[in-house]
């Protein structure tokens, strides 16, 4: 890569190397579409690449740009269509068991409130420690773990019920 | 994520919110990234020098723009790669198009009026069709070619829930009903631009074999996609360009930049590399007040005999475990005699009316010479060739269309006479 404009450019192969696959599992598990959630992931890429400002914790800044893009998507998409069913229904099948695992996550996941899902997301499937979701969130890393605790034991719960 | 530090039942519930299989980006996602951030800084490099601003045109005048104007004029987006902007375009399209609650759509199609609504031919005359669609729970609609064929899904009924195709023109009697199952394939297409945006999106997403190319308008944009035929012409190319699906095809969609709707299209076949424009959008209505009274002629309607297409055909020992050449020349041999025995299986497709006009024109015909079965295309079924001579003395080639595809297996005329 060459005569690029801004200092982070130079930095994205390593950064795509680095966060890409957490990222777009993270995109993917909340929006259980390949498609949108690569959208999502390489927006944060792009937005990331074309800041003027360096940029200085850029983990935390992908992270806070994809889980804005997820949400801008989620809106969209719920607009007309009730919360139980806002789950994405994939029409193709070359992504199988992908979205059969989204599907069956997303089902336990409706259980639960969105900070608790949120948690969750960023924990599980995006591998964020507590403190990063802390920096991520602007939220005491104590709130979030309390959070996370609590969503688990709503699906123990529910699931011996 | 360290799972030691929580106890048995919970590792167990986090056991069940991790993925069982690998959630990874497409293989080519991080040079694909790096590409669309490399357009991106060239295109902001671009934008800090000075340009002649482009004149903005109004939404009528992009439409009767010719394509070599248009070229002329506009300006390629390289914000991305063209396959990633396109999917913006087709994204925001369908985002808009939530909101619709009907669509009213005239187009002029490249077609024969009485020929099925899917079928195409770039050697044809422009027919005029009008698309109408209520986006209910259910889509209702109608497809009509002007004094030709419609096509009608007036949502379920006390009998059924049928789709019904009949034929206008000078009788206006004949007609079928099948089972409705749902929009597929190029009917689709025309029907719902939310499934046609849909698809080009994905395969947007995939960008496998397809071209694209942004024209920038102004208030308009323009996404021309390229793709080539699907299906098998390994034996026979037939079936080329007689389907959307089986042609390659360049599509033009235009979109209003403001509200992101889809505001025409055109497709064009591809005949000796050169684009023939077979569909092109006259206009797209949306949220038109709309009834189901509003999709069909009910007098016209009223006078039809639907055919059943869901009646198994009768079983014919003679038609099954055939190659379907040798079931053609059964059949046609059956037409010298009218063998009713034969012709009444193998001519499910061909009831009342439209079995009145061919058993007028082929009774009494004498098989001259007979070809292969062949495949071409999407068909389903074989194709055979072969010349026939007529009672009256003249002799006339016909393509027959033969399938069996139904539980009994046996070979059925679907087309050609």
């Amino acid at each position: 890569m060459k005569n690029y404009t801004t200092p982070n450019y130079n930095k994205l192969g390593e950064w795509l190397d680095a966060w890409q696959e957490p990222l777009y599992r993270y995109a993917f598990l909340r929006l259980g579409r390949r498609d949108e959630a690569e959208d999502v992931v390489q927006d944060a890429f792009l937005k990331i690449a074309s800041s003027s400002t360096q940029i200085k914790n850029p983990k935390a800044y992908l992270f806070r740009m994809v889980s804005n893009g997820c949400v801008d998507v989620l809106r969209r998409r719920g607009r007309n269509i009730p919360l139980a069913s806002q789950t994405a229904t994939p029409a193709e099948s070359y992504d199988t068991e992908a979205e059969e695992e989204y599907q069956r996550i997303a089902a336990l996941l409706l259980h639960l409130n969105e900070k608790e899902a949120e948690v969750i997301h960023l924990h599980i499937h995006a591998g964020l420690k507590f403190t990063e979701i802390a920096e991520l969130l602007d939220t005491p890393a104590t709130t979030l773990k309390s959070r996370f605790a609590s969503g688990i034991t709503h699906l123990r719960q529910m699931l011996i019920n | 994520m360290n799972n030691n530090n929580y106890n048995k039942d919970e590792q167990q519930i986090i056991q069940m919110l991790t993925p069982s299989t690998e959630v990874k980006p497409s293989a080519d996602f991080r040079q694909r990234v790096l590409d669309a951030a490399a357009a991106q800084a060239s295109s902001q490099q671009a934008s800090a020098t000075p340009q002649r601003r482009v004149r903005r045109i109004s939404y009528w005048l992009g439409a009767v723009c010719s394509a070599a104007a248009v070229i002329a004029i506009a300006i390629t987006l390289t914000l991305n790669t063209p396959a990633y902007a396109a999917r913006k375009y087709f994204s925001n399209a369908l985002i808009s198009l939530q909101e619709a609650k009907t669509m009213v759509m005239k187009l002029s199609v490249r077609t024969q009026a009485d020929e099925p609504i899917d079928y195409i031919n770039p050697a044809l005359d422009f027919v005029p069709a009008t698309v109408k669609v209520i986006y209910d729970e259910t889509m209702l609609w109608s497809i009509e070619k002007k004094n030709g064929r419609t096509v009608l899904y007036k949502g379920a009924e006390a009998t059924g829930n049928y789709i019904y195709q009949w034929i206008g023109g000078q009788d206006g009697k004949t007609g079928w009903k099948a089972e409705y199952r749902g929009v597929a394939g190029d009917l689709a297409i025309m029907l719902d631009p939310r499934i046609l945006l849909e698809a080009e999106y994905r395969t947007a997403q995939r960008n496998k074999g397809t071209k694209y190319e942004i024209l920038d308008l102004g208030e308009v944009a323009i996404v021309r996609v390229s793709t080539s035929a699907q299906g098998n012409f390994s034996q026979s190319d037939y079936m080329k360009n007689t389907s959307l699906a089986e042609a390659n095809t360049i599509r033009e969609y235009t979109f209003a930049k403001d509200s992101g709707l889809l505001y025409q299209m055109r497709i064009m076949v591809m005949v000796d590399k050169k684009p023939v424009p077979v569909v092109e959008s006259e206009s797209i209505i949306f949220n038109e007040p709309l009834s189901v009274e509003n999709l069909y002629d009910k007098e016209a309607f009223s006078r039809v005999e639907f055919l059943d297409m869901e009646a198994e055909p009768a079983q014919a020992s003679s038609l099954t475990n055939i190659p379907a050449d040798k079931a053609a020349k059964i059949i046609l041999e059956a037409m010298h005699n009218w063998d009713m025995d034969i012709l009444n299986t193998a001519m499910h497709y061909f009831k009342g009316d439209v079995m009145k006009i061919v058993e007028a024109r082929y009774k009494g015909l004498k098989l001259k010479s007979i070809g292969k079965s062949f495949k071409s295309g999407l068909y389903p079924g074989y194709f055979v060739e072969c010349k026939v001579i007529l009672a009256n003395g003249k002799e006339e080639k016909l393509t027959l269309a033969l399938r069996n595809d139904n539980k009994e297996k046996v070979w059925l005329i679907d087309g050609g006479l």
